[in-house]
C-alpha cells in the first residue's frame, strides 16, 4: 500500500497516499478544485488548465503555478488554490473558454447541471470582454440516443478519451486542430458503442445531451429522483431514475463503488423508457370488465380460496419472475403457501438447472465472485459461452479496462461478439463444445488423439500458458444459453485455477436482473413439471407475476393453449401483454422504476431500490399487490413474521443483512444456506439437437434481446430486423447467399434474410433473440 | 569573428548546390568520427559528448550529453533514435542547408549517437516542404547501407543500426519532440505530458532520444577531433560553432557558420550587410527564429550564445535572426506573427487554443484601425497566461508578442488612436 502522507491545501491539512493524483487527493478531501478535463475514470489530460494552483514542494520552497491534475501528491506539499495569481489564471481560462461558448444558459438544456456554468460562476467571470464573432460548427446526427451540439464544446477531450481510449470505440474521434477542434464521427451516423450515453455524463457542458430527455424537456432541478437499480440485465448498475410529476423522464448512472462506479450501458440508460409505455396497465379487470383494484383483489382471493377448497391446494400454482423483486416473489410464494399451491420461477428446465447451478456457485462463498471494479483489475480474462456485450454490457466495459491494462482476453463461444475484436485468442466452437476444450485445460494433459482439433489444442495451450502466469485471473461465463455444461466447465476451471497464492475469480451472466434471487426461492417447481400438470388439467388456478410468457421461451409460450386448460388465471404486471390479455383477472402494479424492493445481482449482491410515490391505484408495487391478495384470502398470519430466509435459501446472517439493507448501500452478498437441487447429468445440453446438419445458437443482443428495453423507447430502434446467420461454408454447401431470404421454417421455425458470418462456428445457425411483441394499446388509451 | 568550416566543410552556405556524395564525403575525412566512436565503449562516447559541452541546436540549448544520460543503458528492449528535421520555425533554414548539402554528416552523427546509446533503430523526421531533401537523404542512406555504414554489423563492429526517413504531414507542432513522436507513431500531433520524458518512454513507449539535425552534425567532428578541440570554439558555456542566419531587412540574407559568441551587431552589420533599404535603420531583431522575444538596437551588442541572449531577455533559439527596419510596422508584424501561431496551435490546451486567436483578433482589429481603448491591457492580460500551457508552443508565441507590445507600445497606441481612419 502507498504511504500515507500529509499535504496542505489552503491551510487545511489533507491526508492522502503518496503518488495519488493531487487533484483527486483534494477532491477526496472535499475540496473543490475547479476542473474539466480530469475525470476520475479517465485520468488527467492537462488540457483545460483550470485546476491550476500555486504548488510548492514544502512550505520553505518557492511556489509555482501548476496544474494539480498533472502532479502526484508528495509529503509536505503546499497547495494554494486561493492564491490571487492562481485565481486570476483560472479566471483567464474560463474567459478563454467562454470566448466561443454560446451565451445561452437560460435556454440551454444543459443548464442547471452544466459544469461549465458552475465553474464560470465560481470564477466570477460575469462580464464578456471579447467583441469578436464566435465560431460555429455543424452538428452531427449521432443516432437516436445522443444529441450533438458542437458549438458548446470547450475542447476538454473528455468525450474522445472516454469513447476511444476508455470504451475502445472506433467510430468517434477528434478532428481538426487549433481553434477548430471537432469531436464527432467521420460522417453522420448512429454511434456504434453500447456505452455511448456516457458521453452525456462525461461532457462537462452540453455538447452531448440525452436525445429522449430533451424531447420532453424538464429543468433538472424540477426532476424528482430516487435511487434505484437497473432492471435490464443481471449486473445491477445503480441508477437515478428521474420523474417529472407522474412521468418518467430519464435515467443517469449513480455511483456505487463496488458495482458501476461512473458509467452504465445504453440499454440501461434508455431501456427505462418502458416506464412510459402506452400499454401501461392502469385498471384492474376481473373476467372482462374493469373494476376497482380492491374489488378485483377480493374477487381473485375468493376465487383462489374456492378452487383450493374444491380441488385442494395442489390445483393452484404460480409463475414468479426473475425480473420481479425478492419481495414480490416472496409475497407470491407466501400466497401459494397459504393456499397450499406451488410456485415455479423459470422458463424451462434447462434454464432452471443452469441458473440454479450458477447461483449455487455464486452464493456458496467457495469462489471469488468478481465485482466490476475487480474485473477491471484482472490480468487474465476467459469468457465462456456467450456474448458479454449483449448479455451483461457493463461487464464488457470492465473487461475492456482489463484488456487496456494488458490482460490477455480469451473467448470461447460459437459466435464472435464485439469483445472478440479485443481478444488475444478467440475460439469458435459448436454450442456445448466449450466444455470439451476447457476439460483439456483442466486436466492440463494431452487429450486423446482426435478429441480436439488443432485449433482447439492451440487455444487450450495458449490459455494454459496465459493462465499460468496470471495473478488475478477471471472467468466470465454465460448462463443465458441454458447450458449447465458450460456453467460447470467454468466453475471447475476457476476452482482448479485457484491456488494458494492466487484466487481465480468467476462471474456468471444471468438472464435477468433478479435471476439469482429467483433461483434461491425455496420449493421452486420445475417448469416442465408444472406444464405437464397444466396439460393434464390438474391445475385449476394460475397466478402469473410480472412475466410475459409469450417471450421467455417457456413451455407456456402458447398462452392461449396453456390458459385454456386452467379454470382461472390471474396476471399481475405493469403493462398489457399477451399474458395479461389471456388472463381471467388482471391486477396492475407499478413498473420497476416506480416500485421499491430488492434484487440480487450476478454476484448475489443484494441491492435495494426505492421509488417515488405516484398517485393512482395502479401505482403499488407487485409485492404490495400480492400482500393485499394474501390478506384478502384471510391468510395474513402467513405473512406474519416471515423472513427472507423462510422464503429463500439464504443464511440467517444474510437475512439480517437483507432486512437492514438501505437504498444507496453498497449492497451485501447473500450466502447460500442449504442446497439448490439441479438435474444430475452435468454435461446435459439441450442445444446439441441437430437439424439438417445445423445447431441453433441464440444471439443475445444488447438491443433486442432484453424484454423491457424492447417495450418502448429508442432502444427499440437500435434492435435489428430478424435475420439468420450461417458460416459462409455452410451457406455455400446449401447454395445460399448473403441477403437471400432463407427458409428454415421446417427445422427452426423461421424465414429470414441470411447473413454470412465467418466468425460463426461452422455447423451453427445463429438466430437473434428479438423480444418484440406487437404493441398492445389498452382500450382506454385507444378511446 | 571569422567564419569557420566545421559542419559546413562540405557545404557552401552561399550556394548549397548538389549534396556532398559518399565519395567526396569520404575523401574529405568522412566517417572518421564513426570509426573513432566504434573504437570506444558506448559510455566513453557519451562521456566525450558530455565533455564537449555540446548543447542542443534545436533551440532550447539543453546539454546533449546530459539529455542522453537519462536513457537507461541497462534497458534491454528496443530503444530509438530520432532526428528532428521538422524545421518549421519561421525565419530558420539552417537544418535545410545541412540536410540538402551534406546528408552523410547527419547519417554519421546519428550513427555515433545510436552507438553511444546502443539504439538500433532510427528515424529522420523531415518537414514535408523538405521532401526533395528527404529524397537526397534516402539516396545517401542507400549509399551508406551499400558501404556498410548502416544495417547489420556496421564495419565489423557488431553494432546494428537501421535508419529511415519519415516525411512529416506538415504541422509546426511536430517540431516539439513529444508531438513529433506522436506524429511518428501515426497519432495526432499533440504534445505528450512530461514526465515521463522520451528518454524513458518515447517512440512506441520505448526509450528514445530526439535531437536536432545540427546537433547530430556536430558529433562526427567532436568524435574525430575530441572534446577539448571542440570546446576551444565558442564560449565557455556555449561550445562549438553554430549555423547562424539572417532574413528580413538586411542586404545579405543567408547562413554562416560562426563560433558561438559572435555579437548580434556583427551578425547584422558585418555578415548580413546591414539595412537593406537605404535610410531605413534596423529597429528590431528576433534573434532565434520566430519564438524568441524581440531585441532592439541598444541590445545589439548581445553576444550570440545561449546564456548571453538569455541574459538580454530573449533566447538564442535557432540563431537565425529576423530583421525589421524603420519602414516595418511592428503592429502588422505582430499580426502576422500571431496569425502564424493561431494557425499552428495544436488545439490541445485552453490558453493556446483560445487565447492566441483572441489576441490575434485584437491585433488584427488594431491593424484594421478598429482597435479600442483597453485592448492593450486586455491583450497583455491574455498574453500573460500563455506561460502556463501544456507545452512550449504558447510561451514561444508569448515571447515575440509581449516584447513587441512592450517595446513598440507607441506604434500600437498610434493605431488605436487612428480608430476608424483606415
Amino acid at each position: 500500500m502507498a504511504d500515507n502522507i500529509k499535504i496542505t491545501v489552503d491551510g487545511q491539512v489533507v491526508e492522502t497516499s503518496a503518488g495519488e493524483n493531487l487533484l483527486q487527493a483534494c477532491i477526496n478531501a472535499g475540496i473543490l478544485v475547479p476542473h474539466f478535463c480530469y475525470h476520475e475514470a479517465l485520468g488527467e489530460a492537462g488540457a483545460c488548465r483550470l485546476c491550476a494552483a500555486m504548488v510548492s514542494a514544502s512550505a520553505d520552497k518557492p511556489a509555482r503555478l501548476e496544474m494539480t491534475c498533472m502532479l502526484k501528491a508528495a509529503d509536505g506539499m503546499v497547495v494554494s488554490l486561493n492564491d490571487p495569481y492562481a485565481e486570476g489564471f483560472r479566471k483567464g481560462v474560463i474567459e478563454d473558454l467562454m470566448l466561443n461558448h454560446p451565451h445561452d444558459c437560460p435556454v440551454c438544456d444543459e443548464g442547471g447541471e452544466c459544469s461549465l456554468q458552475d465553474m464560470t460562476v465560481t470564477t466570477q467571470h460575469i462580464h464578456r470582454r471579447t467583441r469578436f464573432p464566435k465560431r460555429t460548427y455543424e452538428n452531427q446526427y449521432l443516432g437516436p440516443l445522443v444529441h450533438h451540439e458542437m458549438n458548446r464544446c470547450i475542447t476538454c477531450y473528455r468525450c474522445v478519451r472516454y469513447y476511444r481510449d476508455y470504451a475502445l470505440g472506433d467510430d468517434f474521434g477528434v478532428f481538426g486542430s487549433r481553434d477548430r477542434v471537432y469531436f464527432g464521427r467521420v460522417r453522420d451516423g448512429v454511434l456504434q458503442s453500447e456505452f455511448s450515453g456516457n458521453l452525456i455524463d462525461v461532457c462537462p457542458t452540453g455538447v452531448f445531451t440525452n436525445k429522449i430527455f430533451r424531447e420532453v424537456y424538464s429543468r433538472p432541478w424540477d426532476l424528482q429522483t430516487r435511487r434505484s437499480v437497473c432492471v435490464n440485465c443481471s449486473v445491477g448498475c445503480n441508477v437515478l431514475p428521474a420523474f417529472r410529476h407522474t412521468t418518467f423522464r430519464r435515467i443517469v448512472p449513480e455511483r456505487n463503488d463496488e458495482v458501476n462506479r461512473f458509467f452504465m450501458c445504453d440499454r440501461g440508460r434508455y431501456g427505462g423508457e418502458f416506464t412510459n409505455v402506452p400499454s401501461r396497465l392502469k385498471t384492474a379487470r376481473f373476467e372482462g370488465p374493469c373494476l376497482p383494484v380492491e374489488e378485483v383483489t377480493a374477487r381473485t382471493a375468493a376465487k383462489l380460496k374456492q378452487i383450493a377448497a374444491e380441488h385442494g391446494g395442489g390445483a393452484i400454482a404460480a409463475i414468479g419472475s426473475p425480473r420481479a423483486s425478492l419481495e414480490a416473489n416472496a409475497a407470491l410464494s407466501m400466497l401459494m403457501k397459504s393456499l397450499g399451491g406451488r410456485i415455479s420461477m423459470f422458463a424451462n428446465n434447462a434454464e432452471r438447472d443452469a441458473v440454479r447451478r450458477a447461483t449455487a456457485i455464486t452464493v456458496s462463498g467457495e469462489l471469488n465472485i468478481a465485482s466490476l471494479p475487480e474485473m477491471e483489475k484482472a490480468d487474465f480474462v476467459l469468457c465462456v459461452g456467450g456474448d458479454v456485450t449483449g448479455e451483461a454490457p457493463m461487464m464488457d466495459l470492465s473487461i475492456r479496462q482489463a484488456q487496456r491494462a494488458g490482460a490477455p482476453v480469451f473467448i470461447i463461444s460459437p459466435r464472435a461478439g464485439k469483445l472478440d475484436s479485443f481478444s488475444t485468442n478467440s475460439l469458435r466452437v459448436k454450442p456445448g463444445e466449450e466444455s470439451s476444450v476447457l476439460d483439456h485445460v483442466l486436466s492440463g494433459s494431452v487429450p486423446p488423439k482426435g478429441a480436439l482439433s488443432g485449433e482447439q489444442t492451440d487455444f487450450a495451450e495458449a490459455l494454459i500458458s496465459a493462465l499460468g502466469s496470471a495473478k488475478h485471473p477471471l472467468v466470465v461465463c454465460s448462463v443465458l444459453h441454458e447450458d449447465i455444461g458450460v456453467v460447470d466447465a467454468a466453475y471447475w476451471l476457476a476452482k482448479r485455477a485457484s491456488r494458494l497464492d492466487r484466487k481465480c475469480a468467476i462471474a456468471f451472466m444471468f438472464p435477468s436482473a433478479n435471476s439469482v434471487g429467483a433461483a434461491l426461492l425455496r420449493d421452486d417447481v420445475a417448469p416442465e413439471t408444472l406444464h405437464a400438470d397444466i396439460s393434464a388439467g390438474k391445475i385449476k388456478a394460475l397466478v402469473v407475476l410480472e412475466r410475459n410468457l409469450a417471450l421467455d421461451g417457456s413451455p407456456f409460450s402458447d398462452i392461449e393453449a396453456a390458459f385454456s386448460k386452467v379454470e382461472f388465471t390471474c396476471a399481475i404486471d405493469f403493462h398489457e401483454n399477451a399474458t395479461t390479455q389471456q388472463a381471467s383477472a388482471v391486477v396492475p402494479c407499478a413498473s420497476h422504476y416506480s416500485s421499491f424492493g430488492s434484487f440480487l445481482n450476478y454476484e448475489g449482491r443484494a441491492q435495494r431500490f426505492d421509488s417515488l410515490p405516484i398517485p393512482g391505484e395502479w401505482s403499488r408495487s407487485a409485492g404490495e399487490m400480492l400482500l393485499s391478495l394474501v390478506e384478502a384470502t384471510g391468510n395474513e398470519e402467513a405473512i406474519g413474521e416471515a423472513a427472507f430466509s423462510d422464503v429463500y435459501e439464504i443464511t440467517p446472517e444474510s437475512n439480517t443483512a437483507l432486512e437492514a439493507l438501505a437504498v444507496g448501500d453498497l449492497g451485501n452478498r447473500v450466502r447460500l444456506a442449504g442446497k439448490l437441487p439441479v438435474a444430475k447429468s452435468p454435461r446435459r445440453n439441450l442445444q446439441t439437437a441437430t437439424h439438417n446438419g445445423l445447431v441453433a445458437w441464440n444471439i443475445e443482443l444488447c438491443f433486442g434481446s432484453e424484454e423491457l428495453s424492447m417495450l418502448h423507447g429508442p432502444t427499440r430502434e437500435l434492435a435489428p430486423q430478424p435475420f439468420v446467420e450461417l458460416n459462409p461454408a455452410d451457406a455455400e454447401s446449401r447454395k445460399l447467399s448473403e441477403g437471400e431470404v432463407a427458409d428454415f421454417s421446417a427445422d427452426f421455425g423461421l424465414v429470414a434474410p441470411l447473413r454470412l458470418n465467418a466468425n460463426l462456428a461452422p455447423g451453427v445457425i445463429a438466430i437473434p433473440v428479438l423480444k418484440t411483441e406487437t404493441a398492445i394499446v389498452p382500450e382506454e388509451v385507444k378511446a | 569573428m571569422a567564419q569557420v568550416k566545421v559542419l559546413t566543410k562540405n557545404i557552401d552556405l552561399a550556394n548549397v548546390g548538389a549534396p556532398c556524395d559518399y565519395q567526396r564525403y569520404m575523401d574529405n575525412g568522412g566517417y572518421e568520427g564513426a570509426k573513432a566512436a566504434f573504437a570506444k565503449q558506448p559510455q566513453e562516447v557519451q562521456q566525450i559528448v558530455k565533455d564537449s559541452n555540446l548543447r542542443g541546436r534545436g533551440g532550447a540549448g539543453f546539454p546533449t550529453g546530459l539529455k542522453w544520460s537519462f536513457v537507461p543503458m541497462n534497458f534491454t528492449g528496443q530503444k530509438y533514435l530520432v532526428c528532428n528535421c521538422d524545421e518549421m520555425e519561421p525565419g530558420t533554414f539552417k537544418d535545410r542547408a545541412l540536410l540538402y548539402g551534406d546528408p552523410h554528416q547527419l547519417i554519421e552523427g546519428m550513427l555515433i549517437a545510436a552507438y553511444a546509446m546502443q539504439m538500433t533503430v532510427g528515424y529522420i523526421f523531415i518537414r514535408w516542404e523538405y521532401r526533395k531533401g528527404a529524397a537526397l537523404v534516402d539516396a545517401a542512406l542507400e549509399e551508406a547501407r551499400k558501404n556498410g555504414w548502416l544495417g547489420k554489423n556496421i564495419q565489423g563492429s557488431g553494432f546494428d543500426f537501421h535508419l529511415e526517413t519519415h516525411l512529416s504531414a506538415g504541422r509546426y507542432i511536430c517540431g516539439e519532440e513529444t508531438a513529433l513522436l506522436n506524429s511518428l507513431e501515426g497519432l495526432r500531433a499533440n504534445p505528450r505530458s512530461k514526465p515521463p520524458f522520451p528518454q524513458i518512454k518515447g517512440f512506441l513507449g520505448q526509450p528514445t532520444i530526439v535531437n536536432n539535425v545540427e546537433t547530430f552534425g556536430n558529433l562526427p567532428h567532436i568524435l574525430a577531433h575530441g572534446a577539448e578541440w571542440y570546446k576551444k570554439m565558442g564560449t565557455e558555456t556555449s561550445a562549438g560553432t553554430k549555423i547562424m542566419g539572417a532574413s528580413g531587412r538586411v542586404k545579405n540574407p543567408r547562413l554562416w557558420e560562426l563560433p558561438l559568441g559572435v555579437s548580434l551587431r556583427e551578425l547584422i552589420y558585418d555578415y548580413a550587410g546591414g539595412p537593406a533599404r537605404s535610410g531605413q535603420d534596423i529597429k528590431a531583431v528576433i534573434p532565434g527564429g520566430l519564438s524568441t522575444p524581440l531585441l532592439v538596437p541598444d541590445e545589439f551588442d548581445t553576444l550570440m550564445d545561449f546564456d548571453s541572449v538569455a541574459k538580454a531577455g530573449s533566447r538564442l533559439g535557432t540563431a537565425c535572426i529576423i530583421v525589421f527596419d524603420q519602414g516595418d510596422n511592428m503592429v502588422e508584424a505582430t499580426e502576422n506573427i500571431m496569425r502564424f501561431y493561431r494557425r499552428e496551435s495544436c488545439g490541445f490546451c485552453t490558453p493556446c487554443r483560445e487565447g492566441i486567436p483572441w489576441i490575434w483578433n485584437m491585433v488584427n482589429a488594431i491593424t484594421q484601425r478598429e482597435g479600442k481603448e483597453g485592448d492593450m491591457e486586455l491583450m497583455a492580460e491574455a498574453g500573460r497566461w500563455l506561460s502556463h500551457t501544456f507545452c512550449a508552443f504558447a510561451p514561444g508565441a508569448q515571447g515575440p508578442f509581449l516584447s513587441a507590445l512592450e517595446k513598440f507600445r507607441g506604434e500600437f497606441e498610434e493605431f488605436i488612436r487612428a480608430r476608424g481612419a483606415a
